[in-house]
């Protein structure tokens, strides 16, 4: 898989002005999974792990090793803060949600030019 | 100017308030929409009481200012523009004065940067966005808490009340047999199948989970 690297500047002045003592972070998403990952929940705003599964992949979001990749990419938006999500007893129902430090850091993304504004998240980034 | 009633002037103050608040709603409410469609994800949007947190209000007092100060500007300079068309509409100057100060002003400044030697000093479409995005991302999370909580909810009810046999022949119903089977293929996979069906259902279809526990409490009572 073509390996993709954004750096992106998380936290903007703004941001600081609602969110008091927050250091600006620089990130940087070298994975094309994540990326996906991100992409369907930006643009999803508000969406399952079974959901984010379907969308990347119908076929796929059967593989555990698939599922694992995912979930790892979550683990890894939850840390950098650019996800929240909504705990269900059954993973596969926890609600991911973009914040609004996500939502910045995906405005660049797409000003950046790396994703198609309009194209749906399995038409992105072919491998 | 000193034509102008004190009383037509608060009017106007209180209209572009009024816009204000319904200007910001609106770009609250188009900024937590999803931006793609897939059948896989529920077509819900969020609701406008989702919209209305600390951050919406932050957005809102943060826009007055500029609002009220393009709304007299408006009450100031119109009339002396158009005389005549300002006339004849009267009493409801007032109404025109805040729609053009607020609506204008936000055409104007949402679609002007400045730029300086490759620098953007008045870009008044980035500011805006970065006071609007936090109002959004606080929209988004009250109605992800509101979904989650309104899942579980349901499908909490729904356990006692449905067989796991009656759950499998109505999602059958709803979502016809292909979505079904490999709901049923994933289910089984799961620690607790039902309450996996159960939360499948609350989350795809809230509005008739919601009905069957409806007819459901209705039918035991």
């Amino acid at each position: 898989m073509k390996l993709i690297t954004v750096i992106l500047r998380t936290k903007a002045a703004m941001t600081h002005f609602f969110r008091p003592g927050a250091a600006i972070t620089y990130s940087v998403i070298d994975n094309t999974v994540l990326l996906k990952t991100f992409e369907v929940v930006a643009q999803g705003r508000s969406v399952t792990l079974r959901e984010i599964l379907e969308t990347l992949s119908s076929e796929e979001a059967h593989d555990a090793e698939f599922k694992a990749e995912v979930s790892e990419s979550l683990r890894w938006l939850l840390d950098k803060g650019l996800v929240r999500v909504e705990e269900a007893p059954i993973e596969d129902f926890s609600i991911y949600y973009v914040t609004s430090d996500g939502l910045l850091a995906w405005n660049k993304l797409k000003e950046a030019g790396v994703f198609d504004k309009h194209g749906p998240a399995s038409r992105l980034i072919a491998g | 100017m000193a034509s102008v009633p004190l009383g037509a002037t608060a009017a106007s103050v209180l209209l572009a308030i009024g816009f204000t608040l319904l200007c910001a709603l609106i770009e609250v409410l188009a900024g937590a929409r999803r931006e793609i469609e897939k059948e896989t994800i529920p077509r819900t949007q969020p609701k406008i009481k989702s919209c209305i947190t600390g951050k919406f209000w932050l957005y809102v007092i943060a826009l007055i200012p500029f609002n009220l100060a393009s709304t007299l500007l408006a009450w100031y300079q119109l009339p002396r523009w158009f005389p005549k068309y300002f006339d004849k509409l009267g009493e409801w100057s007032v109404f025109m004065y805040a729609f053009a100060g607020v609506f204008l002003f936000q055409v104007l400044v949402t679609n002007t940067d400045i730029w300086i030697f490759s620098k953007g000093v008045m870009a008044f479409q980035k500011w805006t966005s970065l006071i609007r995005t936090p109002a959004i991302g606080a929209a988004i999370e009250k109605e992800s808490e509101r979904d989650s909580e309104r899942q579980q909810r349901i499908a909490d009810a729904l356990k006692p009340l449905l067989s796991e046999a009656d759950l499998s022949t109505r999602i059958r119903e709803i979502a016809g047999d292909e979505e079904a089977n490999i709901l049923e293929a994933r289910a089984q996979d799961a620690d607790d199948p039902k309450l996996y069906k159960l939360l499948w259902l609350a989350r795809r279809y809230p509005l008739k989970a919601q009905s069957i526990l409806n007819a459901k409490r209705d039918s035991s009572e």
